[in-house]
């Protein structure tokens, strides 16, 4: 078994994989993370039969929390499957804040969170903002203190999926890419590394002012949600909500009190972050 | 005691760590990621965490240690609220409900339960009131869970309880049994005797008493099943001896004797060996004569490595064989492995 | 003989009001219910007393203006009431106590 440890905001990894290969493409694309020596938690991919290791190499993801029937993946793709059991565990797994599935940025110490189904365009916006003058807390998972209510950043590898990779091409071509993996069973995706000072300050939370749902594809549009509804929707976008009992939904009935939230249609990048400079500005 | 030169498989870490918790805080990191990895491979990363967590640990261990224990809180309080939906939805049936496995130590408060993980609602009530426990859990708002023929077919056949059940709305299964082993298995336990003998716990269900319980769960262990998950189940068996043995003096001859009667004391037997060799339960001398069997067995219980996966493939489906050789005959079971084996080939690719 | 209801243990749900809805998280289930007007008003004057759904009307009469639920339904107030109460038990926060 090969294997590489990495630190991603306040979680950590170990990562065994039969091929070598897989763990150099993460340790290239990791290179700057910390590397803690007692980790959080273990993935591995094995082969899925033995010879299966050489012939068709088909990879297996497992890991300390897992759910049954994964589909086994090949070999080329790899990396998605390490990023697949990595996101298992933080959704199963962790219990030190509330896990949001949404992305987040950071301007004068306040986070905005983003949080949607994927095809809402949340990741890539949270990518686009980080190279237009905000700091990239997270494409995936918004993680939120019991304590104090701030979003603390979880900036792994951001996934792009099919057209998402043209558009940050262009938005940041000097930016660290990973292999292009076509036709998995989400399209096409590529990673980006985060840019530096998203790296350098992921142990740096910031306290949530703003929460939108953005909506992809659709006629411009700004609209207000109400609490009831921001905390519905949150306790579906959240892996461990239910599992937190009371301290989960304090957490969560805080975020709903204390911060506005919209709804935002747009049809591209520039677009939604007029809206998101226009609403912010209103705070 | 069992650490011969040359075998010394990973499992021992974890074991070593439930029995004397003290070891772990002398370990090095990589020792911790593997004591932790195989915990939860075992589902007794609860368990490790009740045991270590006023202990002096490092912090990332810490944080690891205090999620395990949120987690265990939750399933405590769940598997307690779902012994209550099924109190509300039975409360018109007359008979005796027995709680079982994980529920019944969680509202008995025992030992056991303490940041053990609990899933499934099981329950067993006598054969004679299988028909109405399952209309008034209908009514109540279970249903079945989609299964195909073959499988609903054979749960009433030859299998020891109803097809499970789920909540429509909470999403939580509930197993109704009537005995504790499937009519096709070799020993024949006394379920009557089980019912009659139950113990009435203050919200109205019942629990085994004490010998029974420890018959179960040897049941459970050693009869049913492919001994997979079996550190686990030793453990409950671990904590339920002791527990009921400080009590009582003639606890042992009483367990041996009941054991008798349920044609289970091979298992009872086999697993307090067992959990005497891995955990340092206290049993009589001379329920000691460890065997070729014994050792075999342990094998299969230290199967898993420092990344939590299994080793010892072989072993293990020969393990797999044995556990359905003991619920079904032979011809049935030829029927059941092909059955299940054309519906494995469907689903994966080979 | 109309039935009596009581909260099974009030003190462990936490009741939040957010908009025309409100959260009611329950300490000993672990679940959170999202409930709408009159919901939280009724275990607000129920509390831990033992009540009819009768005795609820009159105590929300006094401090809401319930004529828009009435207006709304076909159902009187107290059937409104009386169907929640019941929707309580099911989800086994509340008990009814059947009187004979």
């Amino acid at each position: 078994m090969h294997e590489t440890n990495i630190q991603v905001g306040p979680a950590s990894f170990r990562i065994g994989s039969v091929w070598k290969e897989v763990i150099d493409q993460i340790e290239m694309l990791y290179a700057s993370y910390p590397k803690p020596k007692l980790t959080d938690y273990t993935v591995t991919l094995d082969a899925v039969r033995p010879w299966r290791r050489f012939i068709r190499p088909s990879a297996a993801i497992n890991g300390d929390f897992m759910l049954p029937d994964a589909a086994p993946l090949p070999l080329d793709h790899g990396l998605l499957g390490v990023e697949m059991g990595v996101n298992l565990q933080m959704a199963l797994g962790w219990r030190r804040q509330l896990i949001l599935h949404a992305s987040s940025v950071e301007k004068d110490g306040k986070s905005l969170i983003m949080s949607g189904e994927s095809g809402s365009g949340k990741s890539t916006l949270s990518a686009i903002l980080g190279h237009r003058g905000w700091r990239f807390m997270g494409d995936e998972f918004a993680l939120i203190n019991h304590d104090n209510g701030f979003a603390m950043p979880y900036p792994r590898m951001i996934s792009l999926k099919n057209e998402a990779i043209k558009t940050m091409k262009k938005e940041a071509p000097h930016a660290q890419f990973g292999p292009l993996m076509k036709d998995t069973p989400k399209g096409d995706i590529q990673h980006i590394v985060p840019p530096a000072d998203a790296i350098r300050k992921m142990e740096q939370g910031a306290k949530p002012a703003l929460l939108l749902f953005p909506n992809f594809g659709y006629d411009a549009e700004i609209r207000e949600i109400f609490p009831s509804e921001v905390f519905m929707r949150l306790t579906q976008a959240s892996t461990n909500f239910v599992g937190l009992g009371e301290t989960g939904f304090n957490t969560l009935k805080r975020l709903v009190l204390d911060v506005p939230a919209f709804e935002i249609a747009y049809q591209n990048g520039d677009e939604a972050e007029n809206m998101i400079n226009q609403l912010w500005e209103q705070l | 005691m069992m650490s011969k030169a040359g075998f010394y498989p990973d499992t021992w870490l974890l074991v070593d760590c439930l029995r004397e918790p003290d070891r772990a805080l002398r370990l090095n990191d990589a020792d911790w990621v593997a004591l932790i990895t195989m915990a939860r491979a075992e589902t007794l990363m609860g368990t490790l965490a009740y045991r270590l967590k006023d202990k002096k640990v490092p912090k990332p261990v810490e944080h690891i240690i205090s999620d395990a224990l949120i987690d265990s809180e939750y399933q405590y309080r769940s598997a307690l609220w779902e012994v209550d939906c099924a109190r509300r939805a039975l409360q018109s049936y007359d008979g005796p409900v027995v709680l079982m496995k994980g529920s019944a130590y969680a509202a008995a408060g025992i030992e056991a339960s303490h940041g053990r993980s609990i899933g499934d609602l099981d329950i067993m009530v006598s054969e004679g009131g299988l028909k109405e426990v399952e209309s008034l859990l209908i009514k109540a708002g279970w249903e079945w869970v989609k299964e195909d023929d073959y499988d609903d077919a054979y749960y009433r056949d030859y299998m020891h309880e109803l097809p499970p059940l789920i909540h429509k709305e909470r999403d939580r299964m509930i197993d109704v049994h009537h005995t504790i082993l499937p009519k096709t298995a070799k020993p024949n336990p006394n379920a009557l005797a089980m019912i009659a003998d139950a113990i009435p716990i203050e919200d109205g269900h019942y629990i085994f008493m004490p010998e029974d319980m420890v018959c179960h769960c040897a049941a459970h262990l050693m009869a049913d099943g492919d001994l997979a998950g079996g550190l686990r189940n030793l453990w409950d068996m671990h904590c339920l001896l002791s527990d009921f043995s400080g009590a009582a003096g003639d606890f042992w001859m009483r367990l041996k004797q009941r054991a008798q009667q349920h044609e289970l004391w091979d298992a009872v037997h086999l697993s307090a060996r067992q959990a005497n060799a891995l955990y340092g339960t206290p049993i009589p001398t001379d329920w000691m004569q460890w065997s070729m069997r014994d050792t075999l067995f342990q094998k299969r219980l230290l199967a898993r490595n420092s990344w939590g996966q299994q080793r010892h493939k072989l072993l293990r489906f020969a393990f797999y064989i044995r556990s359905h050789w003991l619920r079904m005959p032979p011809l049935m079971l030829t029927k059941h492995l092909l059955t299940k084996w054309r519906k494995g080939h469907k689903a994966h690719e080979l | 003989m109309a039935d009596s209801y009581k909260i099974r243990d009030v003190g462990n749900l936490i009741l939040q009001h957010l908009d025309y809805m409100s959260l009611l998280y329950d300490r000993q289930s672990g679940i959170t219910h999202i409930i709408a007007e009159p919901a939280p008003q009724i275990i607000e004057a129920l509390g831990q007393d033992v009540m009819k759904a009768a005795q609820i009307e009159h105590i929300l009469k006094k401090q809401y203006d319930v004529q828009m639920f009435e207006d709304e339904s076909s159902d009187s107030f107290e059937d409104i009431i009386i169907a929640r109460l019941d929707e309580f038990v099911d989800l086994g926060l509340a008990e009814k106590i059947i009187s004979i």
